[in-house]
């Protein structure tokens, strides 16, 4: 589904709820990883299994955050008990996988969705479809109590942190993102010079740069033309604070938003990614 | 023409007399053969020709025809120890008979003329064995004797001929034929008894209607020498030996077995035996396994001489198969004991090879005359032990991938053993894992055996392997597919890779995102559908998006289908499960 990328439903408020989540953006598979990594993916990937799903989340948050996608061969009696896999199981498990249940498994439905698109776009190129199952099961689960459940943001195969605050806020119908946690998922390094008030992003690729202040419509670019907003950004508990979709549609990216979920997934063209993660 | 003149009516009275008839003389003249037609034979009434006058052979008892002992082979003592049904040369012996002439000047040497004798009759007491002689088309129980074929009925028999006189003989002085005396009884007179043994050496069948099935007693089979005494009241006791050629099948079905260590004897171990004598030794018998290279050698042997001894066995596997021969030294070499089917009537077991008839020299352990590894017995012993022709309709692959021998030697489900149908229904295994159940899986129109204990993972083997105990007329590994509950990608609640042509199929289900999509009252239905959904997959089912869309094929199936479809594309038609 695609919208309209600065208005939300109005039905929709503005309020965000945090899980226990670090404060970094998720990243592809490049982190380091190690045996211990491996052992908590499968006593993660067992929480699961036996239906504790805040163990689970506590043991593949990190993992999910460094290294979301790395496949990880599990076996049954090395890895897993054979109460719950037969013996000479095996099968590749991915943290983002497990995070993805978890988070169904609690009942965070729209980080649910929200990872499970990332997930989908990834594997396929695409975001959720709106008849797919995650989507199909979060509005079943959700029914019509949507402001009970916290707003999510994908870019591309990522997400917005859930657990920084402020992560994102609804105001004005439009969908705010604290733009430093933005910035490395468009390709840019944000900086800060200047406060919070002023950031400038930088990468190699036009545009090379682009200057967002606080309360400021107008976005001066440099390699393409300046952009102005429909939406000020503004400062929340010091962070700057930009509308997300218009942000994705000045890089020329598209705006998918499920407001029956509150995600809304920005799918931004030819991201390049940081040197670690190539 | 002969005529009788009377000469006393007393005879000498010197031996023990028959009442018989008066003393004869008979007059002779040239063979009635050469009587000229129409002439009449006249009284002699002068000196002319030597005319024989034959004396009745009952004064002369010495020169009265005499029958002889029956000669038996080579006349060695060897010779008179006869196999049941087995031929053996007989002749008359050396029967004589002399017939004296009365009258002097006889042109006979001595007035003897040597007569010769003709069998008449042959017997053997009743004992219902055959004189005869062999033709090039085999023997023929008639005509000229030379041959006598033992009775089917073991016992001492007593072989006799009668034999009678061939009354003429050659006149020395003309060199024609002249009619001597024909001695009394007319009829001939019976020799004496050569008596023989007549034996044999069998053993019973032990396994009439037997199925193998593990840990069951096949028997008892009675080996045994006939008669307990010969012709010289001998003891016909021998020491006799077992061999038992087995089947060594691993397991002792398709996917269990039972090994201990130490190893037991009725371990069912690669290598040991699907039938073995009993341990402890049994009774007046030494049983020896020997590990032999790695195959098991069964042997046991009486540790006595006797005339019978029987011999239990060991089943140790449901598709066991094999033979058990008895052997003993009965007369100087070694003799394998025949099949004896029944002992009243004594019936042996016989079988044809180039149109001869042969006995069955061991005892068959199941009986299996189509040499298929099957029991005849079983219901669906009608075909080949490598067949697997189980079809379904339009369905692109025959069969399970279980021969008919596999599913005759049967798995253990959930424990218990259970043998399959052949030629039914395709069988498909389920390994439950996590206890899901196996939904619509049926309507498929194949036939699930769904384990469901997880603490016996022994009913299959590495890589789900439904066989891995495969050995006689197996065709591939066929495998089980292993249903699981797992964490899968969101949006899939089942997937199933690999499928049933590779090894460990896998069906993963995802019981949270099914029970997230679905409310209470609908989720344990959902559950099963997808699971049928699954196992559609892993019979190298796709699912469809067109075409019927209640069908548990069609994708997704959230509408909750619970049938394959017969069309379009007629998923009941498409799997294969291997």
């Amino acid at each position: 589904m695609t919208i309209a990328p600065n208005r939300l439903t109005s039905t929709l408020l503005a309020v965000v709820t945090t899980t226990g989540f670090a404060t970094v953006w998720s990243a592809e598979d490049v982190g380091p990883w190690s045996a211990d990594d491996t052992r908590m993916l499968a006593s993660a990937l067992v929480h699961c299994l036996d239906r504790e799903y805040r163990e689970a989340l506590a043991l593949v948050a990190p993992l999910a955050r460094t290294a979301p996608f790395r496949k990880e061969l599990l076996s049954a009696s090395a890895d897993l008990p054979l109460r719950l896999v037969p013996p000479g199981f095996q099968d590749q498990v991915r943290p983002v996988t497990l995070l993805a249940h978890a988070l169904l498994g609690i009942g965070q439905y729209s980080q649910y969705c929200c990872v499970s698109s990332a997930i989908s776009y990834h594997d396929k190129g695409a975001p959720l479809a709106p008849e797919s199952v995650p989507l199909l099961t979060a509005k079943r689960q959700v029914g019509g109590d949507v402001r009970a459940y916290a707003l999510a943001l994908a870019v591309n195969d990522l997400w917005v942190d859930f657990d920084f605050t402020p992560a994102l806020v609804l105001r004005e119908q439009c969908l705010f993102v604290a733009l430093a946690q933005l910035a490395p998922h468009l390709g840019f390094e944000a900086e800060t010079a200047k406060g919070q008030t002023r950031i400038e992003l930088r990468r190699q690729q036009a545009p090379t740069r682009l200057l967002f202040v606080e309360g400021k419509k107008e976005v001066r670019a440099q390699g393409v033309e300046s952009f102005t907003l429909e939406h000020a950004p503004f400062t929340l508990e010091g962070v700057l604070m930009v509308p997300a979709a218009e942000v994705a549609k000045l890089l020329k990216g598209e705006v998918h938003w499920y407001p029956e979920v509150r995600f809304m997934h920005l799918i931004i063209p030819k991201v390049p990614g940081k040197p670690a993660e190539q | 023409m002969v005529g009788w003149l009377v000469l006393s009516a007393d005879g000498p009275g010197l031996w023990p007399q028959p009442p018989v008839d008066p003393p004869r003389v008979i007059y002779t003249r040239p063979a009635p053969c050469e009587d000229e037609e129409g002439q009449e034979a006249q009284a002699p009434d002068g000196p002319g020709p030597h005319e024989h006058v034959w004396v009745d052979d009952q004064y002369f008892p010495w020169f009265d025809m005499q029958a002889a002992c029956v000669n038996v082979g080579d006349g060695s003592e060897a010779a008179r120890y006869v196999r049941c049904g087995d031929y053996v040369e007989v002749s008359p012996g050396s029967p004589l008979d002399w017939d004296i002439c009365g009258n002097e000047g006889c042109s006979f040497p001595g007035g003897l003329a040597d007569n010769a004798v003709s069998v008449e009759q042959w017997d053997d007491g009743g004992a219902e064995g055959q004189f005869g002689h062999f033709e090039p088309t085999g023997f023929v129980a008639d005509g000229y004797i030379t041959h006598y074929k033992a009775p089917m009925q073991p016992g001492l028999v007593s072989l006799q001929n009668r034999v009678d006189d061939i009354h003429y003989a050659e006149d020395p002085a003309t060199g024609q034929p002249v009619q001597t005396f024909d001695d009394f009884p007319p009829d001939g007179v019976w020799g004496s008894a050569t008596t023989i043994t007549v034996w044999d050496f069998t053993i019973s069948d032990g396994a009439p209607g037997f199925r193998p099935v593990l840990d069951a007693w096949v028997g008892p089979f009675g080996a045994k020498i006939e008669p307990a005494t010969d012709h010289n009241g001998q003891s016909m006791a021998r020491p006799i030996y077992f061999e038992l050629f087995s089947s060594a099948e691993p397991g002792y079905c398709l996917n269990r077995t039972r090994e201990h260590d130490p190893h037991e004897w009725n371990d069912t171990g690669l290598g040991d035996t699907d039938l073995k004598f009993s341990f402890p030794d049994q009774q007046g018998l030494t049983v020896h396994s020997t590990d032999f290279n790695g195959w098991w050698r069964n042997e046991a042997w009486t540790n006595e001489e006797v005339t019978t001894c029987a011999v239990d066995i060991m089943c140790l596997d449901y598709g066991a198969f094999g033979t058990l021969t008895a052997t003993a030294t009965v007369i100087g070499y070694p003799t394998a004991a025949r099949l004896l089917l029944s002992d009243n009537p004594r019936t042996y077991s016989t079988y044809q090879v180039n149109g001869q008839t042969l006995y069955r020299e061991y005892a068959p352990i199941p009986w299996d005359v189509d040499a298929n590894y099957i029991a005849d017995v079983w219901m669906r012993n009608s075909g080949n032990a490598a067949d697997d022709e189980e079809d379904e309709g339009q369905c692109p692959v025959k069969g399970d991938g279980f021969t008919r021998y596999e599913e005759y030697r049967g798995f253990c489900v959930n424990g218990p053993w259970t043998e399959l149908d052949p030629d039914a229904h395709k069988d498909v295994f389920v390994l439950d894992w996590n206890g899901l159940g196996i939904g619509d899986f049926a309507a498929l129109g194949v036939v699930p055996h769904r384990l469901y204990v997880p603490q016996q993972p022994a009913e299959f083997g590495p890589d789900y392997q439904m066989n891995p105990n495969r050995g006689t007329a197996n065709k591939q590994l066929q495998h089980g597919v292993m249903l699981v509950v797992w964490v899968n990608d969101p949006g899939y609640l089942g997937y199933t890779v690999p499928r049933l042509n590779a090894p460990k199929p896998t069906s993963r289900i995802d019981v949270v995102q099914i029970q997230g999509l679905f409310p209470p009252p609908q989720q344990q239905e959902a559950v099963g559908v997808i699971v049928s959904h699954e196992l559609g997959h892993a019979c190298n089912l796709e699912h469809h998006r067109t075409g019927t869309f209640d069908c548990i094929m069609w994708d997704p199936p959230t509408h909750l289908p619970h049938a394959y479809c017969s069309e379009n594309p007629g998923c009941r038609m498409l799997w294969r499960l291997y």
